[in-house]
């Protein structure tokens, strides 16, 4: 008896797996919605057109909905969404599906489109832009990565989970900063000035002008690195820019490999003595302000001389931190973490001076870093810069880690 | 034996010398180093026509020059440069 119930019933449960089987995982009954948002007078944004339309005849569940942001009904939609996405500098064309942002148009951008569509339609799908014309709160979870799905995370020892786009940035900024950090052209008018400090025997004095002169030519920096960042979001999408901005990296990473090398030959290697003019005149300033006998007029004279020396020493280290501004140009990111980026490279930049000043402060003996590692950070510099401009010139999308 | 240190204080390579000259001849009485700042004292600097590298180290045995190190130099060269 029991067998004559349990056979046909085994029999049911074993059909009705085999035919389940046969039924395709098809996650999007509903279509997945591409927000495009473009302007009449951009030439991308016609590419970008050509394509969208395209992939809305070929693909069953693919929903093209365009804004031209010129229209002032669509105008207050483009700033919502740059806003939520954390992208107010975002130009036109610019392409919202679910909870990515893409910028620009490229083949990267074809390619990043296609990859969307696919991980919507097998995966979760929330359409964002939707949302925000619906007058929704938008979950900051909400916002993805086109790189890496929510969930690719490297585990570091000590800091513990890291995203990856994150981690890529960071330790460009890292490696790029101190290397940088290595430029003679950084540190002389600083030894100078730690040097003038420690003969005056007064640590008080010597923290307070010191950090002074550190921080205030760590806000110049950042200054100067911002504008350039600025510059580069406006002009990332013209690829003749690019170009010229590669192959800039590219002979001024070929002129300090070609330095290293000639290092490499001469017998004695020290410090080279030139623009002697302007060094005596910045030395007679330094003396002054070291020997003021107030701390207020002595503060406001270091800041004055941090100023003028970073501005005119830039032209001399313009390079790796142009570059770098390039990089997180390519990188759409937040504002705050354009910031965060520009604020690890200057630390790290800045941090053999500080090591310099620290020993300083605390033995009274002003110590040097050693020349031969001035000569393998041209040569670090140099190999960084060669790679950048190669990778800029004929790779762009490799150097978009976020 | 006289020597003298031609450094500027703007000059990593110079103060890691001074510290080094120092060191290395620490145990020889009959070395005297005296230090001019390129800066500080260029008529002097001029005397003992140094060309564009620093630091040097002008060496003087009987009021005669017999020795000039330019630059940055390890120990084991210095070693070898005065024989020690």
């Amino acid at each position: 008896m029991k067998r004559r119930i349990l056979r046909p019933l085994l029999v049911s449960i074993f059909l009705m797996l085999v035919g389940l089987s046969f039924i395709h995982p098809v996650k999007a009954s509903t279509p997945i919605v591409v927000h495009y948002f473009y302007d009449e007078s951009c030439t991308h944004c016609q590419d970008a057109r050509a394509f969208l339309d395209a992939l809305a005849i070929s693909e069953p569940f693919f929903e093209l909905n365009a804004y031209d942001v010129k229209m002032a009904e669509n105008t207050a939609l483009f700033n919502e969404v740059r806003t939520v996405f954390e992208k107010r500098h975002a130009m036109t064309p610019m392409i919202v599906i679910g909870g990515v942002m893409l910028v620009g148009f490229s083949e990267q951008t074809q390619v990043d489109i296609l990859s969307l569509y696919n991980r919507y339609l097998e995966g979760e799908y929330v359409d964002v832009v939707q949302m925000i014309i619906d007058g929704e709160d938008i979950d900051p979870s909400l916002i993805e990565s086109i790189r890496f799905s929510p969930g690719d995370y490297v585990i570091l020892p000590l800091i513990g989970a890291v995203p990856i786009d994150s981690l890529s940035l960071s330790l460009a900024a890292v490696v790029i900063g101190i290397v940088d950090g290595f430029n003679p052209c950084a540190m002389w008018i600083l030894l100078f000035l730690i040097t003038m400090l420690v003969g005056m025997k007064n640590r008080v004095r010597m923290w307070i002008l010191g950090l002074t002169f550190l921080v205030t030519s760590a806000i110049v920096y950042f200054f100067i690195m911002f504008s350039w960042l600025n510059i580069a979001l406006y002009v990332t999408g013209i690829t003749w820019i690019r170009i010229l901005i590669a192959g800039f990296a590219l002979v001024f990473g070929l002129g300090s490999i070609y330095r290293f090398l000639r290092k490499l030959k001469k017998r004695d290697e020290g410090c080279d003595v030139t623009n002697e003019k302007q060094r005596r005149r910045i030395f007679d300033r330094v003396q002054k302000i070291v020997t003021t006998q107030y701390l207020l007029p002595a503060m406001v004279g270091i800041i004055i001389l941090a100023v003028s020396v970073n501005i005119l020493e830039v032209a001399c280290s313009a390079a790796l931190p142009l570059l770098f501004t390039q990089i997180l140009a390519y990188n759409q990111l937040a504002s705050f973490e354009y910031y965060l980026y520009i604020l690890i490279y200057i630390f790290f930049f800045l941090l053999d001076d500080l090591v310099v000043f620290m020993i300083a402060v605390f033995t009274l003996r002003v110590t040097g870093i050693s020349t031969k590692y001035h000569k393998y950070a041209q040569l670090a510099g140099g190999v960084i810069m060669c790679t950048i401009g190669f990778l800029l010139m004929f790779f762009p999308h490799i150097i978009m880690f976020a | 034996m006289k020597c003298y240190l031609i450094s500027a204080k703007w000059c990593p390579a110079c103060l890691i010398m001074l510290q080094r000259y120092r060191a290395f001849f620490a145990h020889q009485t009959d070395v005297d180093i005296t230090i001019i700042d390129y800066d500080e004292e260029p008529e002097r600097v001029k005397e003992f026509a140094v060309g564009s590298t620093l630091p040097v180290l002008v060496v003087y045995i009987d009021h005669q020059e017999t020795q000039r190190i330019i630059g940055e130099k390890s120990l084991k060269q210095l070693q070898r440069i005065f024989s020690i």
